[in-house]
């Protein structure tokens, strides 16, 4: 009850804030809309944000698990061979640095201009953190837990799925994150900056329609979604399975 | 950690509360300074890459504003989109877009006002699909390429779309917004779009191929002419500066009228920036349909129809709030009919 | 008492990371009875350690044979369990009971109905009745050893393999786990083989002692002392002289080429 009210209390002196930077500075709604024309921008363009936010969602969960799997084979080839581990340590220290975003022309020449290319940018920013975390997950697992695996007469498929992959649990979560927030952040860059196509579009072709209709309520009613939607996949999809994994079992990394 | 947060985000906002205070005192100073400049006049204007910017481009070369006293400061954006911001945030007194954009941006709150017309130039839509005759015709498949969402292509494309089928936004979710040399370049390799909503140069170039042909021609949808750009100065310059903003009309119409006299020359300054060949260039200059003029054609056209369809909250009641005195005084005032300057204002 | 595990002619060889060979075991033969407690003393990196990776199967050896109950071992399984110095070795994700629970379905030697009944007996067994439910990071180091130890029995093992399993542990708690380790073994009558590099904890522990230098057995001696020992009487403290000096005498020229053995053990790649 405290805590609610402590968060209340924070939105509200917030929004005072807001309301007074705005009064003071006398900016009108194009520069700095108030919060109530960016409530009611929200309120009015709810059904389309929703469509848009699930297209988001969607191809960002499809991105995810293409750039998932993917990680899951780069790794298991690192693991199947010196020289591939190599290679795939030197591709990653070159290609983990580079933004999604910075392949986004490389991406419309290949996949043209559809919702392949903005997938494509997904996969590209997420693969990386997540080929990097499952790798020194795979490689921090206790010999221990593997040869009590193995003493069990486990191995394989088995090996992997009952022992390796709940010992490198805390990594993947981490990998997964990252990822998540990669690519969450890729899907609107790429929108925002090529303008994605008509039906098909998520919540940075909404930013960006807005912004060429010069209606910033609608700009500041898509990124509090954003940001809400970020907020609540951190603090409650990843936080939960956090619980009830690895802070359980105190295997937590920083 | 989550009081740390709160107090952090307090702070920062309260920090721009501070920088909002000293922004809206030192708004007015900014402007004097300008004054002091030794009698010559200094104004900020846009200007983007185009055929259509070319008069522009010979104005910035050949240095047209200074023999009126003005200091013109070019600065080249990236979008249009990027222009009318620059234009609410002060950044620039005077700029050239699209009327659509132009009425999106005044019913938003921007204080800017038609200094003048600036060009009539063909804008149609193209396709290379044979079976592609009308807009009726586009299926769900078919992206349309143009600019961006409230550009001058979407406008007429959508009232077509309102003459022909009723609904303006029926191809709404075939749209892909292309910046011109994108379009361009897809629609030429035949990939992801299938027709293009475009102007000269790329326009000129999409027809010349074998099997490309006009969907729909941006004047038969507006029915008259209208200008492509018009030059916009905003209210504060206008105001503050009654003899800078006289130097820019001047300014505007003198290199306006040089470009038609001397196009072979107009060509020959240019070929370099466009980095086409001369010939080419004039050719484009020279092109059916192209009017250099600073004469106001259809400003007020688009107005009735975008409030219908929802663009704009509301029609300007008087073309004075949408253009400024030079401009009124081209178009006149008739007593009892309206003339033919006052008709050409008003889409049919 | 039957013969249970045989080992013979048992070489294991390494390869430096340079790539010259170093042995790891060489031409090792020794029998262990049904029931016996048995111990491997010598120092570290001697390759005590090597040969019960070997038994366990972990290890795939250049020559001899080993055979358990008659058959040839090829591979890791659960009739030989082992027992680690290392306090991961239970599943962090899983809860003491689960643990245990999840060796008997992959061994699938227990009916599903009676997993939960076995794993509460077996952590009985060791001592930690009450703490079925905890997670392995509740518990201090002794308790995991002796939940590994439990969970070991679970399988029904042949043979237990137990390597340094109280080094990481303080004195204290080590005298407690003997105790324990006793009391099971004496219950279950489980054979063990115990690597060790304290001569006490051998003496302590087992019947029969095999002293282990740099890849071969030294000497192979029955433990005369009475259980339960003490280490007070003189009889101790001679046997315990044996054993000293069997190292003392063998180990003074050799003692520098073990260390260099020692430290490279981390690069060691087995051929």
């Amino acid at each position: 009850m405290r805590r609610l009210f402590s968060k209340v209390f924070f939105i509200l002196t917030v929004a005072c804030i807001w309301e007074a930077v705005k009064a003071i500075g006398g900016y009108s709604d194009l520069l700095l809309p108030g919060v109530m024309s960016i409530l009611r921008s929200l309120w009015l363009e709810r059904i389309q944000i929703f469509h848009m936010t699930l297209f988001s969602l969607q191809i960002i969960g499809i991105g995810l698990l293409v750039a998932i799997v993917l990680a899951i084979c780069a790794t298991i080839l690192a693991f199947s061979g010196r020289i591939f581990s190599e290679i795939i340590t030197d591709v990653l220290a070159i290609l983990h640095p580079l933004p999604g975003i910075a392949i986004l022309p490389i991406a419309i020449l290949w996949f043209g201009i559809g919702t392949k290319s903005i997938l494509f940018v997904i996969i590209f920013s997420a693969v990386w953190p997540l080929i990097n975390h499952f790798y020194t997950g795979f490689r921090s697992i206790p010999a221990n837990q593997l040869e009590v695996g193995r003493n069990l007469g486990l191995s394989g498929l088995k090996l992997g799925r009952d022992i390796m992959l709940p010992a490198s649990f805390p990594h993947i979560l981490g990998g997964i994150r990252t990822g998540w927030a990669r690519a969450w952040q890729a899907s609107v860059a790429a929108e925002l900056v090529f303008g994605a196509a008509g039906g098909n579009g998520g919540l940075g072709w909404f930013l960006y329609k807005k912004r060429f209709m010069m209606e910033t309520p609608g700009v500041f009613a898509g990124m509090l979604v954003i940001v809400l939607i970020g907020i609540a996949v951190e603090y409650i999809v990843f936080t939960w399975v956090e619980i009830n994994t690895v802070r359980k079992w105190k295997t937590i990394i920083n | 950690m989550y009081k740390k947060a709160q107090k952090v985000v307090v702070v920062l906002l309260l920090g721009l509360l501070a920088t909002a205070f000293m922004a809206g005192c030192s708004g007015k100073s900014e402007n004097s300074e300008v004054k002091l400049d030794e009698g010559l006049e200094t104004i900020r204007v846009a200007k983007q890459f185009g055929l259509v910017y070319a008069p522009l481009m010979v104005a910035e070369k050949k240095d047209f504003f200074s023999k009126y006293g003005l200091n013109v400061q070019w600065k080249t954006l990236g979008s249009g989109g990027a222009v009318r911001e620059a234009m609410a945030a002060n950044e620039l007194d005077a700029a050239f877009m699209g009327i659509p954009p132009f009425l999106i941006g005044c019913d938003k709150g921007v204080e800017a006002k038609i200094a003048a017309g600036y060009t009539v130039s063909p804008v149609s839509l193209v396709t290379y699909d044979p079976l592609i005759k009308s807009v009726k015709d586009f299926k769900p498949e078919h992206k349309i390429a143009l600019p961006s969402p409230g550009s001058i292509q979407h406008i007429l494309l959508a009232m077509e779309l309102e003459k022909v089928m009723g609904d303006p936004n029926a191809l709404d979710d075939n749209l892909v917004a292309l910046p011109h040399p994108d379009g361009a370049q897809a629609m030429l390799s035949k990939k992801d779009i299938v027709a293009h909503f475009t102007t000269p140069p790329y326009l000129f170039e999409e027809l010349s191929k074998p099997g490309y042909h006009m969907v729909l021609d941006g004047f038969d949808a507006f029915g008259g002419d209208f200008n492509f750009n018009v030059a916009l100065v905003t209210q504060q310059y206008h105001d503050n500066n009654p003899k800078g903003y006289a130097a820019f009309v001047m300014g505007l119409n003198d290199v306006m009228n040089w470009v038609n006299e001397n196009k072979e020359e107009t060509a020959e300054i240019l070929a370099p920036e466009f980095k086409i060949e001369k010939e080419k260039l004039l050719e484009y200059l020279e092109s059916d349909g192209m009017n250099y003029t600073t004469a106001p054609y259809g400003i007020m056209g688009f107005a009735n129809f975008m409030k219908e369809s929802g663009y704009i909250s509301k029609i300007p009641e008087d073309l004075q709030d949408i253009a400024w005195e030079n401009v009124l005084a081209q178009i006149g005032k008739r007593e009892g009919k309206p003339s033919t300057m006052e008709k050409i204002q008003w889409a049919k | 008492m039957g013969e249970l595990l045989k080992l013979c002619d048992v070489t294991k060889l390494y390869k430096t990371s340079e790539g010259k060979e170093a042995v790891g075991v060489q031409h090792v033969s020794f029998t262990v009875d049904e029931g016996e407690f048995i111990s491997i003393i010598g120092p570290s990196g001697c390759g005590k350690s090597t040969l019960l990776r070997c038994i366990a199967g972990f290890e795939k050896i250049n020559d001899g044979n080993i055979y358990l109950d008659g058959t040839l071992i090829k591979k890791p399984g659960p009739d030989r369990f082992m027992i680690f110095q290392g306090l991961d070795q239970l599943f962090p994700w899983l809860t003491l009971k689960q643990n245990i629970a999840f060796a008997m379905k992959a061994v699938k030697a227990v009916k599903s109905d009676e997993i939960m009944q076995r794993a509460q007996n077996n952590l009985e067994l060791v001592g930690l009745s009450g703490f079925g439910d905890y997670y392995p990071y509740q518990l201090s180091g002794g308790m995991k050893q002796r939940a590994s130890i439990a969970r070991a029995l679970s399988v029904g093992p042949k043979v237990l393999l137990m390597d340094e399993p109280f080094g990481s542990l303080d004195a204290f708690s080590r005298k407690a786990m003997h105790h324990m380790l006793l009391k099971v073994w004496n219950k279950t009558k489980v054979t063990i083989i115990f690597v060790t590099h304290d001569i006490e904890e051998a003496i302590d522990l087992s019947d029969r002692i095999i002293a282990f230098a740099p890849g071969c057995i030294l000497a192979d001696i029955k433990n005369p002392l009475e259980r339960p020992r003490v280490r007070e009487t003189a009889l101790y403290r001679n046997f315990f002289s044996e054993l000293n000096g069997i190292f003392e005498t063998n180990f003074k020229g050799i003692d520098l080429e073990f260390e260099r053995l020692s430290a490279k053990k981390a690069k060691l790649i087995s051929v």
